[in-house]
């Protein structure tokens, strides 16, 4: 595929006549940098860690690379993950090939939000924003279907997902951001994009905290978890830890509320089970006569199911693998290393260190979120251990067990 | 010599400069509470201190500088803390489209009190009005003179000293001061003599004490015997709520860590501590939390538990974040090692005015949807401090005062309807009897002219307040429900 040279006002014209056709693909825009379908040669780099005995690959080189963050699926199946790459200039999403290093170029954006992306494996779907233009991505095709202009909507988005049934984006909202003007901000709520017939509704009322991590049901397209953010000083907010970290919320905005917590504890970087039925979160004691202790934990909805690990891994971010045993997790001990971790009954029975990430954690870019894939081969991981983020797996083989 | 002292803190603002050099003043939408700092107070400190003040556009003041200091750093800062808290209206309103600076002198003055002579112990005459009232036929007292205002604790703190005296606040002595009301001759007694303004009260009958604020100093007063003592004093911190636990062993007050708002700084977090009573010694009993503490209430019965409320901020104008609480009743362990949110609450609704019923049994609430497919009911309703055993009767009280009487079967309210007391004889979820006491008619403008309702021990009267008249006055209506049983 080649890139077309237009002229600004041909280019305009195509640009409207394909808006108010309501789809188009994004690769007629003018490209300097790159274009939709373009292979890349592999660049990969494997060897065996001396300390764990792991195989390692580093599959980047080039410009900065990273994966989706954490608690969105990276894996489009096995041996296939979804990666940013700025390799072109400008941010864009690659697909790359575990088996043989190849990167294909999925987009060709001109302002790819890489603050979030969404993919829902089943449907073959990545949803993404170009600037303020919401569009998915057909993983197999590469085709990118314009779906929504929020640029005249009132509010800015913080977090989105997708439901897994694929009929809505879920979403929260600040209505006002604080500014020089006025230091006041808030209030924060979830609203639903019904992605057929484009509507947009609330299904929580205006709270007076940060929403963050907003994050679907991967099996109940009706369920919604979220967390309370906390903010830190520095910057003109309330600022404070929340007691509350993960609540939820059905979609039709019936019912809700509050997943109970240990007191003086802060739990964070919680994610869904794969199967749905339970909440995986890291946690530590901020308060009380356990000051410090730590522990993984699960936790199902409706409280019938809370299990708390003792093992020391808060804040990282954490991954449970399918036979919701296994989790990979990048911090272990304080140290900045992936360490995969067992449990048994009431505790952790096995802890492998797999590989010293060194990630700086200066940037989300840089900031390890494993996962682990679909069928527990590997661990996916990012870091920026040689100065600039790049993208790399571990073979763990737990599919072979 | 015992010298009486008028704290005068006077404060007005002249427009310097702008861009135009027209003379324009800009209108005060919020004027901050004044703060004459204790120990000014104590050493007779006095002096003017001349501001300089940034306003943006939409009034709010971005930055305060000392012109000209007073001489006394102590109120040079307590005259910046002040101004920074000033809310002007929008400048636009004056014809100003940029941010300005104004210059804005600020008085600390400490004055002898007129010539009259107030004392503790000073009486006053009976002042009370009583008749039947038309529309709804019961005998409503009216005990404090128009002369003065006067209203009686907050609706979570209890008023009744016991079935025939009540605690009140009124002006007539200068400030804002405590006095005791008596219900069968009308007589008002003065029980503390400040300067300065009285502000919040915990009071435990059993041991005839009260816990009051004043000056940012709290007081200890037994009202039998007239000692009043100062137990804690810190102008470093900004309290926010306190209470006492039902034993008088500690004080527990919530802060605010990091006071102020603007652009160049973060605020909060929030925290409780618990302070020894006999021994001075605190300690934090809660984690720095991200949302404003408030509504402390120690247990009636229990020692060990505090209740307190996620304060929302609802309405523009405010500091920080602006948005409904999910869950507005939390709990606490003196102790410091338990405590949560009284949950579960239900989705899309908002509690408010919470308290505890007499027996320390329970928690009562006013509460309505203010989301989904319910949105607009409202009710009353109560749960045990775990949150389990959940009960809600239907009523229109919107965010309405209440308090449930020692039978744990009468509920009164203070603005159904939006203005009517009123009176139910309930059984969990069912309303048994309603019953219209009186159309009070508050403005609501300030906490002193509202109802707050209060059952007398003996239920006989409910207490409420109310500024229908123009200043808050201190009110009874006769029900009689102890006797009626």
């Amino acid at each position: 595929m080649k890139s077309y040279m237009l002229s600004r006002y041909t280019l305009f014209l195509i640009l409207l006549i394909l808006k108010y056709s309501n789809c188009y693909s994004i690769s007629v825009r003018p490209d300097s940098s790159g274009y939709v379908g373009k292979s890349i040669p592999a660049e990969f780099l494997t060897w065996i860690d001396d300390t764990t005995g792991y195989e390692i690959t580093q599959w980047t080189k080039s410009g900065n690379n990273n994966h989706p963050y954490f608690t969105v699926e990276s894996f489009i199946d096995e041996e296939t993950v979804i990666i940013f790459s700025d390799r072109t200039g400008k941010k864009q999403l690659y697909k790359l090939n575990l088996n043989n290093g190849e990167m294909i170029q999925m987009t060709n954006a001109a302002y790819l939000n890489t603050d979030g992306i969404y993919f829902l494996p089943r449907l073959k779907t990545i949803y993404y924003y170009d600037d303020r233009n919401l569009f998915s991505l057909n993983v197999e095709t590469l085709e990118s279907k314009f779906i929504y202009d929020f640029s005249d909507f009132e509010f800015s988005i913080i977090s989105f997902s997708v439901t897994c049934d694929g009929k809505f984006l879920v979403f929260s909202v600040n209505k006002k951001e604080a500014s020089p003007k006025s230091p006041e901000y808030g209030p924060f709520a979830i609203y639903k994009f019904n992605l057929s017939d484009k509507s947009i509704s609330p299904i929580t009322h205006d709270l007076g905290f940060n929403i963050g991590h907003v994050q679907t049901n991967p099996v109940n397209p009706e369920l919604i978890m979220y967390c309370w953010q906390w903010d830190k000083p520095g910057r003109p907010k309330l600022v404070g830890h929340s007691p509350i970290r993960i609540w939820w919320v059905k979609l039709d905005g019936s019912d809700g509320g509050p997943i109970p917590q240990e007191y003086g504890t802060q739990r964070t970087h919680e994610t869904w089970s794969s199967d749905g039925k339970l909440i995986s979160y890291v946690s530590k004691y901020r308060w009380g006569p356990k000051k410090g202790e730590q522990f993984i934990g699960l936790q199902s909805i409706d409280g019938k199911v809370n299990q708390t690990f003792e093992v020391r891994v808060s804040p990282a971010h954490q991954n449970l693998f399918k036979d919701n045993y296994h989790w990979i997790v990048d911090l272990y001990n304080d140290q900045p290393v992936l360490a995969l971790l067992k449990r048994g009954k009431g505790k952790i029975e096995e802890v492998k260190l797999l590989f010293r990430h060194n990630s700086t954690l200066i940037e989300q870019e840089s900031h390890p979120h494993p996962r682990i894939s679909p069928e527990g081969k590997y661990v996916l991981f990012s870091s920026d251990r040689t100065g600039q983020p790049q993208v790399y797996t571990i073979k763990i083989n737990l599919d072979k067990k | 010599m015992k010298i009486n002292l008028l704290i005068l803190f006077s404060f007005f603002s002249g427009l310097i400069a702008c861009s135009t050099g027209s003379k324009l003043i800009p209108e005060i939408e919020f004027e901050p509470e004044k703060n004459y700092p204790a120990e000014a107070i104590e050493k007779n400190i006095e002096g003017d201190v001349q501001l300089l003040l940034l306003i943006n556009k939409e009034g709010f003041v971005h930055d305060v500088k000392v012109k000209n200091s007073s001489g006394h750093k102590i109120l040079d800062d307590a005259a910046i803390i002040y101004g920074k808290k000033i809310k002007y209206y929008p400048l636009e309103k004056v014809g100003i489209d940029e941010e300005i600076w104004i210059e804005t002198p600020v008085q600390f003055r400490l004055e002898k009190n007129g010539t009259e002579n107030f004392y503790v112990g000073k009486k006053w005459e009976s002042e009370k009005e009583t008749w039947i009232d038309e529309e709804f036929g019961h005998e409503i007292t009216k005990w404090t003179s128009e002369k003065y205002e006067s209203w009686h604790l907050y609706f979570n703190v209890e008023s009744f000293i016991d079935e025939n005296n009540v605690l009140i606040y009124s002006t007539r002595a200068g400030g804002v001061n405590l006095f005791r009301l008596n219900l069968i001759d009308g007589t008002i007694t003065q029980l503390t003599n400040h300067t300065g303004r009285v502000g919040t009260v915990w009071h435990l009958p059993k041991l005839h004490k009260v816990w009051y604020e004043v000056d940012n100093t709290i007081h200890e007063l037994n009202y039998l015997t007239m000692e009043n003592r100062i137990v804690f004093s810190d102008n470093k911190i900004d309290i926010r709520s306190f209470t006492v636990t039902c034993d008088g062993k500690y004080l527990l007050y919530s802060i605010n860590k990091n006071p102020g708002y603007t652009t160049e700084h973060s605020t909060g977090p929030y925290a409780i501590m618990r302070y020894n009573l006999s021994s001075s010694e605190i300690k934090q009993i809660t984690p720095d939390y991200g949302f404003t503490i408030n509504h402390l209430q120690a247990s009636p019965t229990d020692p060990s538990i505090v209740i307190y409320a996620w304060q929302h901020q609802y309405r523009e104008g405010g500091s920080g974040t602006v948005g409904n609480t999910p869950i507005r009743i939390w709990w606490v362990n003196v102790n410091g090692v338990s405590g949560g949110p009284v949950i579960p609450q239900e989705f899309g609704i908002h509690r408010t005015h919470e308290f505890w019923f007499y027996d320390g049994s329970r928690i009562g609430y006013s509460a309505r949807y203010m989301f989904g497919p319910d949105k607009g009911k409202q009710f009353l309703g109560s749960c045990k401090y775990d949150g389990s055993d959940n009960f809600m009767f239907e009523a229109p009280v919107g965010p309405a005062h209440s308090q449930v009487f020692t039978d744990n079967q009468h509920w009164v309210a203070d603005q159904n309807d939006g203005m009517i007391l009123t009176l139910w004889k309930f059984d969990r979820y069912k309303i048994l009897k309603e019953e219209k006491l009186f159309r009070h008619n508050s403005t609501w403008n300030e906490q002193k002219g509202h109802p707050h309702p209060h059952f007398s021990p003996d239920g006989k009267y409910v207490l409420f307040g109310t500024d229908r008249t123009g200043k808050g006055q201190v009110y009874t209506v006769r029900i009689n429900i102890g006797n009626a049983k």
